[in-house]
């Protein structure tokens, strides 16, 4: 009987240590690496170097939109000194495109004149003479009356709202691309009959198109290429989602009106091409460096002669955000200045950058 | 004195010319009287209580004699094995006497009634075979350098009384003369081997060895205090457990294999690693892994030298780490931050498989009941070299105190 009690006994022992040994907690450590990103080299005269991870370095990444483009982009940055590197996303008008793999081994620095980009006014539209006034809205913001110039690149809501010679008023909106290559772009044009046969058509500029969808006062009428419908004698408008073969979707809109007492709006995003940029922004650097309260940018001058060698591309991980980062590896000479014809200082750095970007 | 060949003739030729003895019943009753009565039921547990006793005293004083092993192996089955040796003899003659009795009831008794010679113990003329005896107890044979001790003497008076005045010693079949010569306390000291013909001794009368080995399962309790495996550690840990294994008992040694489960607890057995990792920013970490406690499976292999009911034994002791409880701090340094949690198994940057060297001294205080103290001396590095970042390893020095139950299944 006692063996059977230390036998129990062991027995109990025995299955304690089993299921002690069975679990298994895990703890992470991790050991010690070289620094991931970082940055070495000269700015103004001066050295300029930081590890993210060093000296409250820290390597900040995130996708941004600017006047309605995104811009992938990567700030490293110790509280004192900072160096932001930014890649303006390009084919904005294609909804597919892949920017991590259009990115150019030598890109090169996006350039901001101050010229403008595009004109607004109401002399775009033919019916100018029955028009008193327009009130021009971008993204929702009223910007100007009558006239005003988009200076900077980017794909703009730009809303008119014109108040004709009788006092009436109709609204009409577009997206602007500018600064932007078009892949491929297309104007409306329409007729309307007295008795109110309306016809629309595309005019298109380069590539042709695979489909098209129509709306009358957003409702969706027709997919052939051309629109022809009997309508009232009220405003009406027009859309038509333009899709080319080569990928590119457009929507173009323009105002009708029914009785045929001149109070249309033209589709006026042929502006677009009204003034042909130097060179449109597609996946060009943006290079700033932030130095006693100040922000150097490569925008506020010319940087033709200037140097970005990326040398490799490669995928890091997630960041806190969620977005995917790359490394790039890059060697880079070139200008920044404070603002447009302030003096450009020198900056040079070969750096294992992080950015965020789309994939 | 010598003797020669002649006087040992003379002694034979007398004893044969002699009278034989004249039997009479009170002789037996007398020693019927003397004998052990009927066998009692637990006789057997008696008898290997006995025999066990006996063999472990053995052990013990063949281990102190001087002389050679096989010497006093001969001189301590005699000196030890006497008194079963006429225990023997007696219970032979109580058998014949029982026979002799039957033989009375249906035969005139006659003093030269003769008993089949081949019959061991004392026939009826009052010779000794002596094979008999050497093979009544498996592990006593006789030579004639013995010197009988006092018990052979007062058992000897008792077959000398009345008859053995001419009882002969006959080994297989050849008389070597009276059995006075051989037993009679007078020359019981006496050294014969070089009066008689050893090579009939030897070629008649073999020693028979011991062959026998005991198997017995065991469990055991155990504890005891051990240094710790890190160099800076200070103070002593505590381990405790269980186990089972079998003991091989031969008379002189005892081969224990077992296993045992052990808990070692330690009060500061600590590993602290620094890591600064790089990312996006960086992680600068304190690991603290305080060893609280390491759940050992050992293996035990051991020897042991049997000194009666002392042990001395030295083995080994291969052991794996089952298991491990780690009070674990983890300190951000850069974000200040501090978080402790218990970690269990985590066995990473340890040495699962140990080996340990030990030597214990056991004592065995009742039947199956040990007690016992083992010294051991880890022979690995519990960490990893790698592992153990600024501290040192040590190889620890333990103390164990066993208590152990061999376990018989029935009888």
């Amino acid at each position: 009987m006692k063996n059977f009690k230390i036998g129990h006994i062991l027995l109990f022992a025995g299955i304690v240590f089993s299921i002690v040994s069975c679990r298994e907690d895990q703890i992470d450590l991790t050991n010690s690496n070289d620094p991931i990103f970082k940055l070495q080299g000269s700015f103004d005269g001066q050295v300029l170097g930081l590890i993210a991870g060093d000296n409250n370095a820290y390597m900040h990444t995130g996708i941004d939109m600017e006047n309605g483009v995104t811009v992938y982009s990567g700030k490293l940055d110790n509280g004192e000194t900072a160096i932001q590197l930014s890649i303006f996303d390009g084919s904005i008008d294609q909804p597919n495109h892949k920017p991590l793999t259009s990115i150019p081994n030598q890109p090169i620095f996006a350039h901001q004149s101050g010229a403008p980009l595009a004109e607004l006014t109401k002399n775009i539209f033919p019916n100018a003479a029955l028009i008193n006034h327009i009130a021009w809205s971008i993204d929702g913001s009223l910007v100007a009356m009558d006239s005003f110039n988009i200076t900077e690149p980017g794909k703009y809501n730009v809303c008119a709202n014109v108040e004709f010679f009788d006092g009436t008023s109709a609204e009409l909106c577009n997206d602007l691309i500018v600064g932007y290559k078009k892949s491929a772009n297309a104007r409306l044009l329409h007729y309307l009959n007295p008795e109110g046969a309306l016809s629309v058509w595309i005019e298109t500029y380069s590539q042709p198109i695979n489909k098209v969808r129509w709306f009358i006062d957003g409702v969706e009428t027709s997919n052939d290429l051309k629109l022809t419908e009997i309508i009232d004698d009220t405003m009406h408008t027009i859309m038509a989602e333009i899709q080319f073969v080569n990928g590119t979707v457009r929507k173009k809109s323009m105002l009708v009106d029914g009785a045929l007492s001149g109070k249309f709006i033209t589709d006026f995003t042929a502006i677009e091409s009204q003034i042909a940029a130097l060179t449109n922004r597609d996946y060009n650097l943006r290079l700033r460096v932030f130095q006693d309260g100040k922000v150097f940018s490569s925008v506020n001058t010319n940087n033709a002669s200037s140097e970005v060698e990326i040398t490799e591309v490669k995928y890091y991980g997630l960041n806190d955000l969620g977005q995917e980062v790359y490394k790039l590896t890059a060697n880079v000479v070139a200008k920044v200045a404070e603002f447009q014809g302030s003096q450009a200082k020198d900056v040079e750095f070969t750096t294992t950058f992080g950015i965020a970007i789309e994939n | 004195m010598s003797w020669t060949d002649e006087d040992i003739d003379q002694l034979f030729k007398e004893s044969a010319e002699g009278v034989s003895f004249n039997y009479s019943d009170e002789y037996w009753k007398e020693m019927e009287a003397m004998l052990p009565q009927k066998k009692k039921k637990d006789f057997l547990w008696f008898f290997t209580a006995f025999a066990f006793l006996g063999l472990v005293s053995l052990g013990f004083f063949r281990s102190m004699n001087p002389l050679d092993g096989n010497t006093a192996n001969q001189l301590v089955a005699a000196d030890t094995s006497a008194e079963l040796k006429l225990q023997n003899i007696s219970d032979n003659k109580s058998k014949e006497n029982s026979s002799l009795e039957e033989i009375q009831k249906n035969e005139e008794l006659t003093e030269t009634a003769d008993f089949n010679s081949s019959e061991k113990g004392i026939n009826n003329s009052g010779e000794v075979n002596l094979g008999s005896i050497a093979e009544y107890k498996a592990d006593i044979y006789v030579m004639p350098s013995i010197e009988l001790n006092r018990d052979l003497e007062s058992a000897n008076e008792i077959l000398r009384s009345p008859q053995n005045q001419s009882s002969n010693v006959i080994v297989d079949g050849t008389n070597l003369g009276s059995l006075d010569d051989w037993m009679i306390s007078g020359l019981s000291t006496r050294v014969l081997s070089n009066d008689i013909d050893k090579s009939l001794m030897k070629s008649s009368i073999q020693p028979v060895k011991n062959k026998r080995v005991l198997v017995s399962p065991y469990l055991e309790v155990h504890g005891g205090l051990t240094e710790a495996p890190l160099a800076n550690s200070e103070s002593l840990g505590r381990y405790y457990g269980a186990g089972a294994g079998v003991q091989i008992n031969s008379p002189f040694w005892t081969t224990t294999i077992g296993v045992n489960g052990s808990v070692y607890n330690y009060a500061d057995v600590q590993l602290t690693h620094f890591s600064k990792s790089y990312s996006y920013g960086s992680r600068y970490t304190t690991h603290e892994l305080n060893y609280s406690s390491i759940y050992r499976l050992e293996g035990v292999l051991s020897v042991g030298r049997n000194f009666g009911r002392h042990q001395l034994n030295i083995g080994i002791r291969p052991s794996y780490i089952l298991s491990n409880k780690i009070d674990y701090v983890e300190i951000d340094q850069i974000k200040d931050t501090r978080s402790e949690r218990d970690v269990v198994g985590f066995t990473e940057g340890m040495n699962r498989f140990g080996l340990k060297s030990t030597i214990g001294y056991a004592y065995s205080f009742a039947p199956s009941w040990t007690v016992g103290v083992n010294l051991g001396l880890q022979m690995r590095s519990t960490f990893e070299k790698d592992f153990l970042g600024n501290s040192a390893s040590k190889l620890p020095v333990d103390g164990q105190i066993y208590l152990r139950k061999t376990i018989s299944f029935g009888k």
